[in-house]
């Protein structure tokens, strides 16, 4: 449950450190975003030295999020924090690698770059 | 008085048990791997590397990485994948990404996952050094070396 102006981390070394939803382009009628959805968000934090400034609007995808999500065999995921990794116009990762766990989810949303890059897919 | 005990030293039934689970490991791996390799090799793809990910991760069985001159080299190395083992394996991709740029596209079998990048994005992304733990799997014999 992604919505508009909820902060999120980023997963991968782009050069972004916080991000803020402006935009929740998928999930529930456009208001709310889940895992594998896409969003427009502002950069809030970056790495001083990285392309990605702060104030830059980017795409980026939910990798992560603390709102359990359901599952066809009944289970739910949740993680503690929500996280999201940048994206380019075409969808490829910006970053080379990604942080920390990602979502199964992201494979049936066609990310499998993404996940590629991930250490653990949960 | 010393009770005489004969049996086989330990080592050599560690040893007969590893080589038997080594066999079962290999035969256990499906061949569409191999299939795939060769198609690439058909299409001239470049520093062709197959890495066994079991134990690794638990996204795929096996990572085939390779890269061409060109993104038009790209398309028809993954184009000669894909009908290869349409056709002699009977397996479709779940999905493709990355076909239309050709700079880096993923073809996945779910147990088989295919990278075909570019020489740019294959430096970029450097999947090998991410992998460096998982096990490199034995080629197919080129039939063109050098071309």
């Amino acid at each position: 449950m992604i919505g508009m102006r909820t902060i999120l981390e980023v997963a991968d070394n782009s050069g972004a450190r916080r991000l803020q939803c402006i935009l929740p382009r998928g999930g529930d009628l456009g208001s709310h975003a889940g895992l594998g959805d896409i969003i427009t968000a502002a950069v809030k934090e970056a790495a001083p030295d990285s392309n990605i400034k702060k104030g830059k609007v980017v795409r980026c995808v939910i990798v992560r999020m603390r709102k359990e999500c359901r599952r066809k065999d009944g289970t739910y995921i949740r993680f503690d924090n929500n996280a999201a990794v940048l994206i380019n116009e075409l969808g490829e990762p910006i970053g080379t690698r990604v942080f920390g766990p990602v979502a199964r989810e992201l494979r049936d949303k066609k990310y499998m770059k993404i996940v590629s890059l991930a250490p653990e897919v949960l | 008085m010393q009770a005489k005990v004969t049996r086989k030293p330990p080592v050599s039934v560690d040893t007969e048990a590893e080589v038997a689970l080594a066999q079962e490991e290999t035969e256990d791996l499906s061949p569409t791997w191999f299939l795939a390799a060769q198609a690439a090799q058909a299409k001239q793809a470049v520093d062709l590397v197959a890495l066994d990910l079991r134990g690794v991760t638990t996204m795929a069985d096996t990572f085939l990485i390779c890269h061409g001159r060109n993104n038009r080299q790209n398309q028809a190395i993954a184009d000669e994948i894909e009908s290869i083992l349409k056709n002699e394996a009977g397996e479709r991709p779940v999905n493709i990404e990355g076909y239309q740029t050709g700079e880096w596209i993923l073809m996945d079998y779910g147990d088989l996952v295919v990278h075909v990048f570019s020489e740019k994005a294959r430096t970029y992304y450097d999947l090998d050094r991410l992998y460096r733990e998982a096990k490199k799997l034995e080629l197919p014999v080129d039939p063109q070396p050098g071309q």
